[in-house]
């Protein structure tokens, strides 16, 4: 399958840093402060975060998130996947600026009810594709 | 650079509050994320700036709480009112006056009622009890004995045994029913009766006094003495608190009673009880009255200033308003005139025009009650006199164009609609006050607003004027509605529609104007209306009109003018009464959808309805008429005598 195109008015734009908090909250044993994720780890805990919110969990803003967890309770069928992956393109189109998406495969694990949605993408001002694996079990 | 100012958290919205901090976050250098909606600082950031949003939320309405402008809770209102001298109205029993007497007892030396019911009442399917707390006695004169004037309460007796016990660090008195009647509390300890005090004028160390105090829960609490303001309990003493729960206003205006069989008959120290049938029944306070309920919020916020201002002694306006107030909770509208205002001058006297809660004026016996109650509290030799007010209805017809394929709901929906939002603008600020205003295009706004589909309002409204004649009595009444009036040559502006009986005409007669200023005096003769005489004046521009009659009708005589304007403002000393369509008045729904409009039906002017011609049958109900005198009256034998009684 060949690769989205990056736009073209996000061409030559250079990435920048991106840190953001872990909520491991282990600590650093150089810094002795907590650790923090940065630059692609960051993006990769963006993109599960998005996935994984639910509809009205976050405070004051009922529109962020999806309903992809809901479909771990259905019978699964080709419908639910393709909805998964809908859901999964549109939720990180909206929400996740820095990213270019290029690819979403769901797998079904019908065994364990489980789907593995694999998303592909390029963070914004680097050449190197990206690829997150989100394990979605009713566990969650 | 590091940024250590402190955040100006002030706003109440969580959008600004997160915003602020994210602000603080972009002034660090640790990280960058934040404005990032799936990183892990931005969920961070929405629970810190919902936590604030909280908390500053919180802090708002506690604050607002510990004022008596804001606060919202009946308790939080009462506890504020408390600090200004105030207690708010508890539920209040309603009264009656009755006299019991008997001639079937001349077996006995004496007839006794122990305390408990006499009386009860029985309206729309509920039975109302009225008791005395006290144990009266009548002897037996020839025969006869007689309970005169006994005022007994409506309610339940209750009771609650307290010991005092000093261990107990948080022993409160407290009274566990809602609905009690703080004035019928009775305390008693180790069998002494205490009293009950408002202030402490005229108490000592040992006081037997007891104090009332309204708490949480709309709850009352029995607080003693501590030695110095009244004597303070011992450990282990015994304390019995006696008092009335009451069905408040609910109870006012029952007229028909039963004597329950609570009385005895004593003779040589033998007690019998004897049936209530024996005994006749007079009520001297024409109906039961005086019951309230809690003193609602927005009333403790509007009283306890003022009554704070007027410092338990009646000076100014504002302070009889107050008192007057307190002393009878039924009060609807009351208004308070300086007799120095009027003209002329009539110096030394207050006016107070009350409008109860029940009905439109007090009966005697509540004005002598409430006047007894006021003399107490007025300075040096004012007199207060209570006046009755005088009302206005407004009749309105009303009609409703709408489409029905714009609504699922049906003509009746709508029609409920209207009604509410009418019962809603009768009771507004603007109406229910003395000389309040009625204003037609404001109440058709607020009735287009109620549904969508509702495309045009037509409000149409005439005045009522409710005359309560003095039977068998030749009298002038008169009466100014100050507003003018519509002089429409072709058509009548003012009339009695349902008409009246007088003295000396066998027919009902009615009172129609005939746009020259004068009154007639008309009835039917057949199908016909006939004038028999002019009985009176009307002016229009002023709407003051008056006739002379006797009227030997024993029914309100209902007043219809037709109003020059839309805007209808009472008269002083008078309030207005909007009149929900139903009881007066129409409302006519019209679909669009199907029906074809007529002018008829979108005329903004309404007429006058013409006296209403009955039935034969009907007319034999004066017994006062003389039919050979009807034939042979002329118009000069109704002409009005000089200097006839004024009635009304």
């Amino acid at each position: 399958m060949a690769l989205n195109k990056i736009p073209e008015t996000k061409l030559g734009v250079i990435s920048r840093s991106f840190k953001d908090l872990s909520f491991n909250f282990t600590q650093n044993p150089t810094t002795n402060d907590v650790n923090i994720l940065k630059n692609e780890e960051a993006i990769k805990k963006s993109v599960k975060n998005l996935l994984l919110t639910k509809y009205r969990e976050r405070l004051f803003n009922p529109y962020i998130g999806s309903n992809i967890t809901a479909y771990l309770f259905e019978l699964s069928s080709f419908i639910d996947t393709a909805s998964i992956k809908d859901e999964t393109q549109y939720i990180l189109n909206t929400f996740e600026p820095r990213i270019v998406l290029q690819n979403v495969q769901v797998f079904v694990d019908e065994d364990n009810h489980e789907y593995n949605v694999q998303v592909s993408y390029f963070i914004i001002g680097e050449p190197i594709l990206q690829v997150a694996d989100i394990v979605l079990t009713r566990e969650m | 650079m590091k940024n250590t100012r402190p955040l100006p958290v002030t706003s109440l919205d969580f959008d600004d509050l997160k915003s602020v901090i994210q602000e603080f976050v972009k002034n660090q250098t640790d990280f960058n994320s934040y404005n990032y909606l799936g990183s892990n600082l931005s969920m961070l950031l929405d629970i810190l700036a919902y936590n604030s949003q909280f908390t500053a939320y919180n802090i708002n309405m506690v604050a607002n709480e510990l004022s008596l402008e804001t606060s919202t809770f009946r308790d939080n209102v009462v506890s504020i009112a408390k600090r200004l001298g105030y207690q708010p109205k508890t539920y209040t029993s309603s009264k009656v006056n009755v006299t019991l007497s008997s001639s079937s007892v001349s077996a006995y030396d004496y007839v006794k009622i122990y305390p408990g019911t006499v009386l009860s009442s029985t309206n729309e399917g509920k039975t109302y009890l009225f008791l005395t707390n006290t144990v009266l006695i009548a002897t037996v004169n020839n025969g006869n004995a007689s309970f005169n004037n006994i005022e007994l309460k409506e309610g339940q007796f209750f009771d609650i045994t307290y010991i005092v016990d000093y261990n107990d660090e948080n022993q409160r008195f407290i009274i566990p029913n809602t609905y009690v009647d703080s004035d019928s509390i009775t305390v008693t300890v180790q069998n002494i009766p205490y009293t009950r005090k408002k202030d402490i004028l005229n108490i000592n160390s040992n006081s037997t006094i007891f104090f009332v105090d309204q708490i949480q829960d709309q709850k009352l609490e029995v607080i003693f003495g501590d030695n110095i303001i009244g004597r303070k309990l011992e450990n282990g003493e015994t304390l019995q608190i006696k008092y009335i729960i009451t069905n408040g206003s609910i109870a006012n205006g029952l007229r028909n009673f039963s004597i329950n069989s609570n009385i005895y008959g004593i003779k040589n120290t033998q007690e019998t009880i004897l049936p209530g049938n024996i005994f006749s029944l007079t009520v001297n306070s024409e109906n039961s009255y005086g019951g309230s309920n809690f003193e609602s919020i927005s009333s403790i916020k509007y009283n306890a200033p003022r009554y704070y201002s007027a410092q338990n002694r009646a000076v100014t306006l504002d302070d009889y308003e107050i008192i007057t107030r307190r002393i009878y909770p039924n009060i609807d509208l009351i208004r308070v005139i300086g007799g120095e205002s009027l003209n002329p001058p009539e110096y030394g006297k207050v006016y107070i025009s009350i409008k109860p809660t029940v009905g439109e004026i007090i009966n005697n016996f509540t004005r002598n009650l409430i006047l007894n109650e006021l003399r107490k509290y007025t300075v040096g030799s004012v007199v207060p006199i209570i006046i009755s007010p005088e009302s206005i209805n407004i009749i309105l017809f009303i009609t409703a164009l709408f489409q029905k394929s714009k609504t699922t709901l049906s003509e009746q929906n709508i029609i409920d609609l209207l009604i509410n939002a009418i019962s809603l603008y009768a009771y507004s600020d603007t109406i229910k006050t003395f000389e309040g205003t009625y204003d037609n295009s404001k109440l058709q706004s607020e009735l287009l607003d109620t549904e969508e589909s509702i495309s045009s309002i037509i409000v149409r409204p005439l005045i009522k004027k409710i005359i309560y004649p003095n039977i068998n009595q030749e009298c002038k009444y008169s009466f100014c509605l100050r507003n003018k009036l519509k002089n429409n040559l072709e058509k009548i502006t003012f009339s009695t529609p349902e008409g009246f009986y007088v003295n000396g005409i066998a027919e009902k007669v009615y009172i129609v104007d005939d746009n020259k200023g004068n009154l007639i005096l008309k009835r039917y003769i057949g199908s016909k209306l006939e004038p028999i005489g002019v009985i009176g004046n009307i002016e229009y521009e002023t709407g003051c009109f008056d006739f002379i009659l006797n009227i030997s009708s024993d029914t309100p005589i209902n007043i219809i003018a037709n109003p020059d304007s839309t805007i209808i403002t009472a008269p002083p000393n008078t309030f207005l009464d909007v009149s929900i369509p139903g009881t007066d008045g129409t409302i006519t729904i019209i679909d669009r959808d199907t029906y074809t409009l007529s002018p008829n039906d979108i005329t903004e002017n309404i007429d006058v309805p013409n006296p209403i011609l009955e039935s034969d049958s009907n007319n034999n109900s004066n017994t006062n008429s003389n039919t050979n005198l009807n034939l042979t009256r002329t118009i000069d034998d109704l002409t009005p005598e000089i200097n006839p009684l004024q009635c009304n």
